[in-house]
């Protein structure tokens, strides 16, 4: 049987290398895939971030506590170093960029009641297309709880934002992307 | 059976519920709703297909390296990196991790102020770092030592206060049935160089610290002396274990390990960042102070090795507001100049968030900088919009736009005064 992750993790802590090496093939994946679309698919970056984040769980396993479980204590360093790695990417124009998609995701929000998808015809491909509109901040709320598995509340750990954030961001998330749908639900009938 | 006009809808919980991530009652109630209501399955529908539209938005090019070949590459890095147990980095050479320490003895578990009479020396060193060296010079408000919920702080103009509580985590180091409560409390005299108070080790309940310190700030180290028998010390190093921080992340939380080898060590983390290592050496003789050299291990790769102590690339023709400027302690630099004459420079400073902002905010206002006035449109103007993470400040004609996210994430944005040339 596969050991927990904790488990690993304990061994990590005393240099055990083979522990660490099933730890990476476990989260590789799912750290790549993190990792490549918020990086923009720029392949050296996106080594460089993968190396500090599997670099930083085996400096600091050590210090796992197991407040929270092994997953999000990961993604949460996964996030912070995306985080480092986007602002070498683009600097300060993506923190502007960031703010100024929330506030039209909110503004999108206000006005949703009328929203309905009735006649929406919506697939996978439409959804995602719809997703990419969305604001980071709210788009990534959806993915660790969709896609992740992530509940709000390890979500908030990896944020580093209160748990009552998360769920607004969820309901921002959820009347914005309403609209869009619509929107493009539309779009497509008059096409 | 479909009520065309059911009382209300559920839409906000929608996601959560077919995440599977609301309790029971509040999916019952939903689920009660979702009979009635055509509109509310309708959404569901579209929540259900959110796994598969993420997995067609993160879907990785093959030509991408498989975790196996990831893994040559990487296992190469770990031969050059320990792993710190505990969190502890090893910057010093009085942190030699030993194995873990056999159960306390019952000696250890009684460890009360009462037995702490004033027999042998024992001394106290605590090799600084960055940030919290500078809290220790006076030049940093309370917050720069963290937001440990029991660990406070206070500087005044008559000088600075620091209590610090620090708690185990289930099995006591003194007593495995109860919690350890560890309490330092240091004041400095007005305008001196030194300080005074008293730490405490406690199985169970926190009380007051018995333990007399006496500190003296050398350069950019605080020695700490003060006298407690050699029995107790025994005691106290053979119940040796390493102790839990007692916060999440995003709180700041002292975490000490104690050492057969009577060596008292620890970080101060934020989330996964370690931003001040520290060694307390008890029962030994005191050495003379060494100048940190430990990095902050966390920088993201791109920025310089060594440190600046002020804004590269600053010495312009027309003005040298910017040049003048100091950085904080151990402060690494990575240009990320734009387009048009903006000036980007990152950085990565040891240390805590609160610590950064607060020794940039001296530096600046010292400089003859004020914040501006947030609506205030005239010039000069600040290159960024400020957000919650950004002040814009101005000096005369000049303006700079200070992003402090992290210690290890932060940044001044400007206008190049010589641009264009």
């Amino acid at each position: 049987m596969e050991p927990p992750d904790p488990a690993l993790l304990e061994r990590i802590a005393t240099g055990d290398q083979a522990a660490m090496h099933q730890l990476y093939e476990r989260y590789y994946p799912r750290l790549q895939r993190f990792v490549w679309h918020r990086l923009h698919g720029d392949v050296s970056l996106v080594e460089d971030a993968l190396q500090e984040i599997f670099l930083s769980v085996w400096r600091f396993a050590g210090s796992f506590r197991g407040q929270a479980s092994v997953a999000t204590w990961i993604f949460q360093i996964a996030y912070h170093q995306v985080a480092r790695s986007q602002r070498r990417q683009h600097g300060w124009q993506l923190v502007e960029h960031l703010h100024a998609d929330e506030d039209r995701d909110r503004d999108d929000a206000l006005t949703e009641a009328a929203v309905s998808l009735e006649d929406a015809v919506i697939d996978r491909l439409m959804l995602a297309q719809v997703l990419r509109q969305l604001s980071e901040k709210h788009r990534e709320v959806l993915e660790f709880v969709f896609y992740y598995g992530f509940a709000p509340d390890e979500v908030a750990t990896i944020l580093g934002i209160p748990p009552g954030t998360v769920k607004s961001r969820i309901s921002y998330a959820r009347r914005a992307l309403l609209r869009l749908l619509a929107e493009a639900s539309a779009q497509e009938v008059q096409s | 059976m479909t009520n065309p006009n059911p009382s209300r809808h559920v839409g906000d919980e929608l996601p959560l519920y077919v995440a599977g991530q609301l309790a029971p009652t509040e999916r019952a109630a939903i689920e009660a709703h979702l009979r009635e209501c055509a509109a509310c399955r309708r959404e569901c529908a579209m929540w259900q297909l959110m796994p598969d539209a993420f997995a067609t938005l993160n879907a990785v090019p093959k030509a991408q390296p498989t975790s196996s070949a990831a893994w040559n590459t990487f296992a190469a890095r770990l031969n050059d990196t320990s792993p710190s147990p505990n969190g502890v980095h090893t910057m010093s050479s009085t942190i030699d991790m030993p194995p873990r320490a056999p159960a306390p003895s019952q000696t250890a578990r009684t460890i009360r102020p009462n037995r702490w009479p004033a027999v042998a020396a024992v001394v106290l060193v605590i090799a600084l770092m960055g940030g919290l060296l500078a809290f220790f010079k006076g030049h940093l408000p309370p917050s720069s030592v963290g937001t440990h919920p029991s660990t406070t702080a206070t500087n005044t103009p008559t000088g600075f206060n620091l209590s610090g509580t620090w708690l185990g985590n289930g099995a006591s180091d003194l007593n495995p049935n109860q919690q350890d409560c560890y309490r330092i409390d240091l004041t400095q005299a007005p305008g001196a160089n030194t300080l005074t108070g008293s730490f405490g080790a406690f199985a169970g309940t926190c009380g007051t610290p018995y333990l007399p310190l006496h500190g003296t700030l050398h350069g950019s180290h605080l020695q700490l002396s003060s006298a407690v028998p050699s029995s107790a010390q025994a005691a106290l190093t053979t119940g040796a274990s390493a102790m839990q921080p007692t916060s999440s992340c995003g709180a700041t939380t002292l975490d000490l390990t104690f050492h057969p080898s009577t060596t008292l060590s620890g970080t101060i983390t934020n989330c996964s960042t370690v931003a001040i290592t520290f060694t307390l050496v008890i029962g030994m003789a005191p050495t003379p102070p060494v100048s940190p050299t430990a990095a902050p291990s966390l920088c993201p790769t791109g920025y310089s090795t060594s440190y600046v102590t002020t804004i590269p690339g600053t010495n312009f023709k027309a003005t040298n507001v910017y040049a003048l400027l100091s950085l904080p302690p151990q402060t690494r630099f990575a240009e990320s100049d734009a387009l048009g004459g903006v000036r980007m420079k990152l950085f990565c400073s040891v240390g805590m968030t609160a610590a950064i902002q607060a020794f940039i905010t001296s530096q600046l206002t010292q400089r003859g900088w004020h914040l501006k006035p947030s609506g205030d449109q005239n010039p000069p103007r600040c290159v960024k919009a400020a957000n919650q993470f950004s002040q814009c400040w101005q000096n005369g004609a000049y303006a700079l736009y200070l992003y402090i996210h992290t210690a290890t994430d932060w940044s001044i944005v400007f206008e190049d005064p010589d641009y264009p040339a």
